[in-house]
């Protein structure tokens, strides 16, 4: 009889393994789309025929044989049944590294001349600012570097054009001391325009991993500044919310007082109002506060932008542009009340009567018996809390308007330009932002699934 | 006395039960010292740590602007030019992204807007006429800024009642974008681009395009490639787009969106009524373009479909030049825009500006750096002009100064496409963008979707073009009518009160 | 012993202080801006110029907006999933309650769509509705006409089949009988209702015109297969499209943990005593679960009716850009105006209030809707309140 009922068992599992397994796999399709995407190198995101190279992160590449060796090249028109195309490859190449030493700003240019053995050496001038332009030079001539000449890729990147072709170098930093340049690449004959007969121009479709991606949507919107205020506000906001729901929650389950239900109506009832409306009565009342509360006590303090040891701005203390305004309409919530109040209603009343013949307060009721035993729906409030919060849009980006106090979802919609989206970036940015939350909830999912169990304290 | 410990019910219970509240105990007191301990160290750093920023001595603006990532850069850029030039004033740059006007109507209530602001032409009229925006034209008389050095048409279109309300610092246009290898496979030639040939000899039509020859061109050009007996490659492309696609068909064929002073829509003349029914034909007559039911066009769709060499040919402005830059293989090119059977050409040219607040503390500040936007340095200095420089090599947009708009830093040679400069020698005929009252509210509720139905639906759309035309035209004139009407109340309260900087909040 | 009266006051008191933070928030952050926007509900504001008395001319307005009771009727609509998913929340519930390995594994998982932001969510679907190159869209020719019929047919079922309920209900109610219909009794009208409109759809394509489903006219009218237009464009596709988005969502998402902490809290002794007495598994279902979990299917219940209300605001915003609201532009028999079929009322709301700027008569608006889900959670609380278990 046992062994029967052992493989029946086995085989229930089984099954439902199975099922969960492709429930699984439709589900994480789409995301599995969005990894694909964030590593797709950021040329158009284009479709193809073949399923293999929608879902590979890959890119088009045209090129000719020059030389021996292969360059890549962009298409021009036709002329006389011959294809036109100019070169854009830069070839592989280490940097070698280029530093300028100090000097007072502007009007000057920086002029160093290469040497035979292949260095750039300075020459007399000192300067940091240069101007855009390129020049042509004889070599071992001193040439002017440009500054901020832009190209199709790098803002700030710049080309020095030289007899022969094109290097490429890069502003990599600027400080008081220094511009540190480094050399990216260079190739013979970047530039030119070739006419080619169309046989010999081939194009190709070949896998890339940009993982650049992923730095790139970092420093694009800086993101780490975006997590750490994310996490903070959804830490605090939680904290907040769990406890003074609770509160409220048990007040309204177990405490009797006159004009309970009504005022748990209302509370839900403020659920029920689309916040389009709602936003802009709040709003004004974070902008006149500050200004209100200064005039009245006579300070600056609650206007003034403030800074963390001078370095880490922290916005406002309160008012507009504030950690406040982002933490505190958080704070309350009708749902959680609403939630804590149902599974508070389903705790056996006998435990309170209990404690409360023993001499426990109110207070130490809520406190040593019904908050230990709600263990799971508060660390469910938490989670959902923390949840909403860091997916929270429409109010921070109302709110904010330094940089440096935006969350996470505010800085992915930056992403979304006035006429296209930046696909690649804003999915490499998303994933990020999801690693923190799957995270907690790994770790959350020992508390609200291991459950007290209540039938410990029957009989 | 306590309360008795929970009494285990079965053997398991016993066994783990009682460890595991003993273990959750020691983990929960401890869980409480590590947070005591950490609110104390936060609390000792909150005291001690946070200062206020000393005053800089400097005047502070603050700028909005919607961008996405990829043009917040040469923003940036210009703001570092910006204080370089002007080492006493700061510029605060604030970007909003998708919800930006939601965002600048919610700060305007509560007076807290910035001191400039980016507007576009719909918008502008709404803040101007409530008081909301600053008249620059005073500012311009004192300081001679000479306006001839910029496209008027675009500039103009800030201007309500005669006076200037934004400063246009870049505008975006529209062309024929057309697939070279398209065109290549098919033996045809290219859409003319009617000025001078740039080197690298191209192939052009012999005379200047008509519909006619944009029809032709199109039929050969429409094809199923691979024999499945499904069309898959159209000639043309039509967006339902009023600003990008049907506003130049209208023009082309001699009619116009607005009558000159921009009072009534007039989008029922036999001229508007046979464009937009040109441009139906295209799609369901003809067939030269694909319907909704034949193409992906949710917006995503469109500039897809063009960039992956599914479609020949079609109307797109200046700023996607930028992205289909971006991609691997698309060999493309852009073209001028055909005329009307009747000769006629247009297209609209619609712009982007920076307003000043009416209610900004450091209008001086803010105005010189609207100037510099501009590219005017100093009173009325444009030699330099470095934010339209870098507006030029980022390609955000056509940058409105003509001496940089037509030099080498923006009509590269050496970048795609072979042929901007026809965006620029466009602008002789270009129209604005019909800076009107209620807009935004007559265009995204009645015409637009007017104009939507009858290309999407076509014979199925319950109406002839006509009808649809006439009827959004006569809905829209009542919006326009009722907000002129509000407009006149509101002025006559303002000559009542005297004379004052405006209703603004 | 203390007094009793005493002991109310102070009872009463505690209950204050328990409630104070909360309530201050309520207070400050809600109730003020609550009474502001019924103020504004009276009044025509543009947000830049000061406001002006109007009376009752943004309800009159409401009334007569054609707009807006389609919008309604698009919010109504897509609230019809609210029972799939719920159940479907409660049988992933119930799977992942088992002991089986790799739970947290499959937790995860399906959790993910609730945890992405809504930005990327959205931008995936309409990348994946997409005609050309979407992975569902390029699927969507390929179905049997039948399978789009039966999609395209579902909301309109959904909405009737809770019809159905809510009029049995009445009845019942006004009978004074506390009896309970067989769940079948619902069921079987709405199913009966989806297989004709199926039949109808394949009649159509067949030639014959069914006079039950105008849109299916206009499908078969077109060249190709069905559903070509694609997902988000076909004027009867479109909400089927989002219901399955939702549900997609609704999978492994924050119902789906409430169930879990629920079922939890079940003690297993009563499975084990029922096992005993020899019950079934749907017994056990029927008579130990199904009741426990009232408490928590009732809460989910009423706030997924409000919070459906006020859905859809996401993806109208996103996936059409913020821009008029256009997607999927049908005509429909009973206005010669064009109307979108996926647009809500959250998102006119907010169209009414930031782009058109009449924010008094959003707020006029989102007080009848108010009043709407306030009636509605009335009903809810009344009826399903008598039925929990605590």
């Amino acid at each position: 009889m046992s062994v029967e009922s052992e493989r029946a068992r086995k085989l229930i599992h089984g099954f439902w393994y199975v099922f969960l397994v492709l429930v699984g796999v439709t589900m994480v399709i789409p995301f599995l789309w969005m990894v694909s995407a964030s590593f797709k190198p950021q040329a158009v995101m284009k479709v193809h025929d073949s399923t293999y190279r929608n879902w590979m992160p890959g890119e088009d590449v045209t090129w000719v044989e020059l030389d021996g060796e292969p360059v890549r090249v962009k298409k021009l028109g036709t002329k006389e049944s011959r294809l036109g195309v100019r070169v854009v490859q830069t070839g592989p190449r280490d940097g070698m590294k280029v530093k300028l030493p100090p000097g007072e700003v502007i009007e000057e240019d920086v002029q160093f001349s290469r040497t035979p053995a292949g260095e750039w050496r300075l020459s007399e001038k000192e300067a940091v600012r240069v101007r855009l332009f390129r020049t042509r030079s004889a070599a071992g001539e001193p040439v002017t570097l440009p500054g901020h000449a832009l190209t199709e890729e790098s803002f700030l990147a710049a080309f020095l054009e030289e007899p022969g072709g094109w290097t490429r170098v890069q502003e990599q930093r600027r400080d008081t001391f220094s511009i540190e340049w480094r050399v990216i690449d260079r190739h013979p004959r970047f530039g030119e325009e070739i006419l080619l007969p169309p046989e010999e121009v081939h194009e190709e479709w070949r896998e890339k991993i940009a993982f650049s991606n992923y730095t790139k949507a970092w420093n694009a919107v800086s993101l780490g500044r975006g997590y750490l205020n994310s996490i903070v506000i959804a830490l605090i906001v939680t904290l907040g919310q769990v406890f003074t729901s609770s509160l409220a929650a048990y007040a309204f389950a177990r405490l009797n007082f006159r004009g309970r239900d009504m005022l748990f109506f209302g509370y839900l009832a403020t659920m029920m109002i689309p916040g389009a409306v709602t936003m802009i009565p709040v709003y004004v009342l974070f902008a006149k506060g500050p200004a209100t509360l200064d005039a009245l006590m006579s300070t600056n303090v609650f206007t003034a932008d403030l800074y963390l040891f001078k370095w880490l701005q922290i916005g406002k203390p309160l008012g507009i542009d504030s950690y406040m305004a982002l933490m505190l309409p958080g704070l309350f919530s009708a749902y959680g009340t609403f939630m804590l109040r149902q599974f508070f209603m389903s705790i056996p009343k006998e435990l309170e009567d209990a404690a409360r013949i023993d001499g426990c307060s109110t207070f130490g009721i809520y406190w040593n018996v019904i908050l230990p035993l709600s263990k799971p729906a508060l660390a469910t409030l938490a989670i959902f809390t923390f949840i909403g919060n860091w997916k929270s849009f429409m109010w921070p980006l109302i709110v904010c308007q330094s940089s440096s106090l935006r969350t996470l979802p505010v800085m992915l919609s930056y992403f979304q330009g006035e006429y296209n989206t930046e696909y690649q970036l804003l999915m490499a940015g998303s994933m990020m932002a999801l690693l923190p939350v799957i995270v907690i909830f790994i770790l959350g999912q020992r508390y609200f699934v291991s459950g007290i169990r209540l039938g410990a304290l029957k009989g | 006395m306590a309360p008795e410990p929970p009494v285990p019910t079965t053997d398991r219970e016993a066994a783990l039960g009682r460890s595991r509240t003993e273990v959750l105990a020691e983990a929960l007191s401890a869980a409480k010292v590590g947070a005591a301990l950490l609110i104390f160290v936060a609390v000792v750093i909150v005291l001690f740590g946070v200062s206020q920023k000393p005053p800089s001595g400097r005047t502070l603006i603050r700028y909005c602007q919607w961008s996405g990532v990829r043009h917040q850069p040469v923003v940036w850029e210009i703001k570092k030019a910006f204080e370089r030039e002007n080492p006493d004033i700061e510029v605060k740059l604030e970007f909003y992204s998708r919800a930006y006007w939601q965002k600048l109507y919610t700060m305007i209530a509560a007076g807290v807007a910035p001191d400039v602001w980016y507007v576009s032409c719909p918008y502008m009229i709404d803040l101007a006429r409530q008081g909301s925006l600053e008249d620059m034209t005073p500012l311009i008389e004192r300081d001679g800024v000479d306006m001839d050095r910029y496209y008027r048409v675009v500039s103009d279109s800030f201007k309500w009642r005669g006076r200037q309300f934004a400063m246009s610092m870049q505008f975006g246009a529209i062309a024929l974008y057309y697939n070279r290898d398209l065109f290549d496979r098919a033996g045809l030639a290219y859409p003319n681009t009617k000025w001078s040939d740039v080197e690298g000899a191209r192939r052009m039509a012999p005379r200047p395009w008509k519909w006619a020859d944009l029809l032709a061109a199109a039929r050969t050009l429409t094809k199923d490639t691979d024999g499945d007996g499904i069309v898959d490659q159209f000639g043309f492309l039509v967006t339902p787009s009023a600003e990008t696609c049907v506003s130049a068909f209208v023009y082309e064929n001699g009619g116009a969106f607005m009558d000159e002073k921009r009072e009534r829509v007039t989008l029922d003349t036999d001229e508007a009524v046979g464009a937009v029914q040109f441009v139906q034909d295209l799609r369901w007559k003809h067939k030269v373009a694909p319907t909704p039911e034949s193409a992906g066009t949710q917006g995503l769709g469109a500039v897809d479909l063009f960039e992956t060499g599914r479609i020949a040919m079609t109307y797109d402005g200046s700023w996607q030049m930028d992205y289909y830059n971006r991609s691997g293989s698309l060999n493309y090119d852009v073209a001028a825009l055909p005329s009307g059977p009747g000769g006629h050409r247009g297209m609209v040219a619609n712009g982007l500006a920076n307003g000043l607040n009416a209610a900004s503390k450091h209008k001086e500040a803010a105005w010189k750096w609207i100037k510099f936007y501009a590219g005017i340095s100093g009173a009325n200095d444009t030699s330099k002009a470095d934010a339209q420089m870098l507006l030029a090599k980022m390609k955000r947009g056509i940058p409105i100064l003509k001496s940089v708009a037509c030099s080498e830093a923006f009509l590269n040679p050496k970048a795609e496409p072979q042929h901007e400069h026809v965006f620029l020698d466009q602008m002789v005929e270009a129209r604005d963008m019909w800076p009107a009252y209620g807009w935004n509210e007559w265009m995204g509720e009645k015409v637009g979707p007017e104009i939507n139905i009858l290309l999407n639906r076509g014979p199925q759309a319950g109406r002839t073009v006509r009808e649809g035309m006439e009827k959004a035209t006569r809905e829209s004139n009542a919006i326009i009518d009722r907000i002129r009407a509000e407009q006149e109340l509101l002025d006559r309260a303002r000559a009542g009160a005297g004379a004052g900087a405006g209703g603004g909040d | 012993m203390v007094p009793r009266t005493k002991r109310r006051l102070r009872e009463a008191l505690t209950a204050y202080c328990f409630i104070l933070p909360n309530f201050l928030g309520f207070l400050i952050f809600t109730s003020g801006p609550v009474v502001a926007s019924l103020c504004l509900a009276f009044a025509d504001w543009d947000i830049i110029t000061p406001a002006k008395f109007a009376g009752i001319d943004n309800f009159r307005k409401l009334v007569a907006d054609v707009k807006f009771w389609k919008y309604l009727w698009n919010t109504a609509f897509l609230m019809c999933r609210i029972p799939i998913s719920m159940a479907v929340s409660l049988g992933m519930a119930m799977v992942l309650n088992q002991k089986l390995k790799a739970r947290t594994v499959f937790r995860t998982v399906f959790f993910l769509p609730s945890i992405t932001a809504g930005i990327a969510v959205y931008i995936l679907w309409g990348r994946l509705f997409n005609k050309d190159f979407g992975l569902l869209g390029r699927l969507l020719p390929s179905f049997p006409v039948w399978i789009i019929a039966a999609l395209e047919a579902l909301p309109i079922c959904l909405f009737l089949a809770l019809v159905v309920f809510m009029l049995s209900k009445l009845v019942l109610w006004a009978a004074r009988s506390t009896r309970d219909l067989p769940l079948g009794y619902y069921l079987l009208p709405a199913l009966g209702f989806w297989g004709l409109m199926v039949l109808s759809v394949v009649l159509t394509r067949v030639g014959l015109v069914s006079p039950f489903v105008p849109g299916a006219v206009s499908i078969a009218s077109l060249e190709g297969t069905a559903g070509t237009s694609g997902w988000l464009n076909d004027p009867w596709l479109a909400k089927p499209s989002l219901m399955m988005m939702g549900l997609w969502g609704a999978l492994g998402g924050f119902n789906m943990i409430l169930y879990l902490a629920a079922l939890q809290n079940i003690a297993p002794e009563l499975y084990e005593a029922a096992e005993i007495d020899g019950a079934s598994r749907w017994q056990k279902f029927r008579n130990i679960t199904w009741p426990l979990l009232t408490p928590t299917t009732f809460f989910i219940f009423v706030t997924s009716c409000i919070g459906g209300f006020q859905g859809g605001f996401e993806s109208a915003y996103i996936m059409t850009g913020g821009g008029p609201p256009a997607t999927g532009a049908a005509w429909t028999p009973w206005a010669g105006e064009t109307i979108a079929e996926t647009t809500t009322i959250s998102y006119y709301i907010f169209n009414n209030a930031y782009v058109y700027l009449k924010m008094g008569y959003a707020a006029s608006m989102a007080w009848f809707l108010f009043l709407l889900v306030f009636g509605v959670t009335m009903v809810n609380w009344r009826y399903g309140g008598k039925r929990v278990v605590y």
